[in-house]
């Protein structure tokens, strides 16, 4: 057993609301940059829909992610190392800056300098790539919000492969939910192997995976890996970007600022403990509908003696074990079993997981008009299909969806009896196997949702790993390798004019 | 040409401009390495690219390739293996031809779709161009000796000359550019431009060409983990 610890990502999607705060302020602070304008480390979709970059789910069409091969071992689904190496000089499984959306803003300065005319003037879009005038916006990051767009393009969602896509498209049975998403830090990641130049890297204490931006020479091979379609490549620098878990905020114990900023209160942070050494064998799993439980069982037990002496034995810090002891994100996908991964047929090991949303049926389901299975309504007359969760979550196996759904159900359930009725209806908690202790924690964590449960978050031990004092006086987060002579961190004054003639602006 | 140019050109200027590029790429890659990628625009617009690219890096490969056993391996060693000048002659003019075509083709659209494609236009600087450009001016130049190497196929005598010249430059014998008194123009301005090219080299994004990653090959497939100890040592 190698125990490795990492901060794992819960969202809440029954909470979500669809606001696009996490992904402006993410924006603001991270790729409100030339070069990036197109990229969102964060962003939000409206599902069903194909999302952003266009279709990215579907790995048919950009090979992204592992698989099985038939000798059992897993390799990136772009190739092995010579066809990826093949693919060098040009990458035919690479997303065009079209899949994503061309970047624009507005003319704002023709509605003040405009001269006087019959009609009001027009800010009309401004491609941020070309500096020119666009005809037409014809796709963006959330086109397809609340639903935007046709059903026949929407549809297209691989989500509804194996359940009947096109009864959803009618008006009574269509359906929607939001799905932040964000680099899934994952514990067996494509792009770290796809990467040519090995610049890509998972950071040993947290699990953050980060692109060292001066080993990266722009291959694109990462962009390809990626199934999540989260590395971007940066047209103006040449290299690849991506999310990098706000390590700035994280190593001060601050939550990202997705998490910081999310209206909804709808996401978690905290450590999850790991064995390392059983990474290969749960991404190599026959069937992609075990890939879940595979990824659970590898995640250990924090309050296991065993497992603490070997945490403690692999270098991880005292604090990171009691919150790893603490953390919610455990509570929510190892002891309550409610959150899953998103699309864990990629046999990546993604460490960002969703709870399931519920449809809001409570007054449906007593007006009759959904049946009952006990307390509980029936899951199979859902708005959402269960089976579309599955597709998202679980590789297609409905049961620990259902499992969760019903769960997060009783839970509303008991506490209304509580509170509205003044009754406890341990009945219903003893049909979704949880205890009044149990139920109230998630209670506790679901809907009251008080920052200091949300986050638990440990910081970063610098005094533990390396010799601080070598990094006193040294750069924090900037481009410059090292301290130049005048004591500033914008790097050696004179390399800067030398080499800005690539297309590296100022 | 003058007693004074002629040696300038192919005595002086070869390490001048062999010097510049290890220099220069030494203190890039060291001062700001950062700024060492090979800046593909495929993003931006993939129309044709994936062929064009591909024909271009390809055929450029091999071109070099064909260069540095035409230049850098001594007549010698070949006449050992038993090939003589003239089959080598033929050679290099059979692949010279081939793969000049193919790169002369990639490279003339990829300047095409460098000067017509708008976000391309944009997104890229005047050196990406620049560089673009005087790489076709070295093929053309280069294909514009082929003539003159047909010419000498059953003797080889121009190839014999440059590689007198090139053993003579790596192994600093002085007055190597006595070798090249005889060479016809074109062969002449093809060395210059092409020498020109490893001057501006390090200035460039054609550093990436430096950073192939052939290692990739004995990676291993599974995580990178960094420790946390590498950090601020």
């Amino acid at each position: 057993m190698k125990v490795r610890a990492q901060i794992m990502m819960v969202m809440n999607l029954d909470k979500c609301i669809g606001c696009h705060t996490c992904s402006v302020t993410c924006k603001n602070v991270w790729t409100n940059r030339e070069g990036v304008e197109y990229t969102w480390f964060n962003n939000v979709e409206t599902k069903p829909g194909i999302g952003y970059p266009k279709d990215w789910e579907n790995q048919k069409r950009w090979q992204g992610g592992w698989i099985r091969k038939s000798d059992g071992k897993i390799q990136p689904r772009i190739g092995g190392r010579f066809r990826v190496l093949a693919k060098l000089f040009a990458n035919p499984e690479m997303p065009e800056i079209d899949d994503y959306y061309e970047p624009f803003t507005y003319d704002y300065a023709a509605l003040q300098s405009s001269e006087d005319s019959e009609h009001v003037p027009q800010a009309g879009p401004i491609s941020l790539l070309t500096g020119e005038r666009m005809e037409k916006i014809e796709w963006g990051p959330n086109w397809e919000d609340d639903l935007g767009g046709e059903f026949s393009k929407r549809g297209q969602d691989v989500c509804f492969d194996n359940i009947q896509r096109e009864i959803h498209g009618k008006f009574e049975n269509s359906f929607m939910m939001y799905l932040p998403r964000l680099c899934e830090h994952c514990i067996n990641p494509t792009c770290v192997a796809a990467c040519p130049s090995g610049s890509i890297y998972k950071r040993e204490e947290d699990g953050i995976v980060l692109i060292d931006q001066d080993k990266c020479r722009g291959w694109r091979m990462c962009i390809s890996g990626c199934p999540y379609k989260k590395i971007y490549y940066n047209w103006k620098s040449g290299k690849s970007e991506k999310c990098i878990l706000c390590y700035p905020r994280l190593e001060a114990g601050q939550p990202t600022i997705c998490s910081e900023t999310c209206v909804g209160r709808i996401r978690y942070l905290g450590v999850i403990l790991y064995d390392a050494d059983r990474i290969e064998e749960a991404a190599s799993v026959e069937r992609e509908a075990d890939l879940y439980d595979a990824q659970l069982s590898m995640m250990l037990d924090p309050n296991d003696p065993e497992v603490i002496a070997g945490a403690r034995a692999a270098g991880v810090h005292d604090e990171w074990i009691q919150k790893a002891q603490e953390s919610p994100v455990y509570k929510m996908a190892k002891t309550w079993r409610v959150a899953f991964p998103l699309h864990p047929e990629f046999r990546t090991l993604p460490m960002v997981w969703y709870v399931p949303p519920l449809s809001p049926i409570q007054d449906s389901a007593e007006k009759g008009y959904i049946g009952f299975n006990g307390q509980l309504p029936n899951l199979d007359s859902l708005q959402i299909p269960v089976g579309y969760l599955a597709n998202l979550l679980t590789a297609g196996k409905r049961r620990p969806v259902v499992t969760a759904l019903e769960r997060m159900y009783a839970m509303r359930i008991y506490m209304r009896d509580l509170h509205v009725h003044g009754k406890q209806n341990e009945a219903i908690l003893a049909q979704v196997d949880l205890t009044v202790e149990e139920v109230e924690e998630m209670y506790r964590y679901f809907a009251i949702a008080k920052i200091e449960d949300r986050y638990v978050l440990p910081t970063r031990h610098p005094e533990h790993h390396a010799n601080a004092a070598s990094l006193q006086g040294g750069c924090g987060f900037s481009f410059a390798a090292a301290p130049n002579l005048e004591g500033g961190c914008g790097g050696p004054p004179e390399a800067q004019p030398l080499f800005q003639i690539s297309n590296l602006g100022s | 040409m003058s007693a004074f140019l002629h040696p300038l050109l192919f005595e002086v200027y070869p390490y001048l401009c062999l010097a510049i590029f290890v220099v220069g790429c030494v203190l890039r890659m060291r001062r700001n390495p950062y700024s060492w990628q090979a800046s593909s625009s495929q993003l931006l617009s993939k129309r044709g690219f994936v062929l064009a690219s591909n024909a271009f890096h390809l055929g450029m490969l091999a071109l070099f390739g064909g260069h540095v056993m035409g230049l850098a391996v001594p007549a010698q060693l070949n006449h050992m293996v038993g090939m003589t000048d003239a089959q080598h002659q033929q050679v290099e003019i059979l692949m010279g031809s081939i793969f000049g075509t193919t790169t002369l083709v990639g490279l003339a659209f990829l300047i095409r779709r460098r000067l017509q494609q708008p976000r391309v236009r944009s997104a890229g600087s005047r050196m990406d161009l620049a560089i673009v450009v005087l790489l076709a001016v070295v093929l053309v130049l280069g294909m514009s000796t082929l003539p003159w190497s047909f010419q000498t196929r059953m003797d080889g005598r121009y190839l014999v000359a440059l590689n007198q010249w090139s053993q003579a430059l790596l192994t600093l014998q002085p007055g190597a550019s006595q070798y090249l008194l005889q060479l016809p123009w074109v062969f002449k301005l093809h060395i210059v431009a092409g020498l020109s090219v490893f001057l501006i080299f390090p200035f460039t994004r054609l550093v990436h060409v430096c950073s192939v990653p052939v290692t990739y090959l004995i990676h291993s497939h599974r995580q990178i983990v960094r420790a946390a100890r590498s950090y601020g040592s």
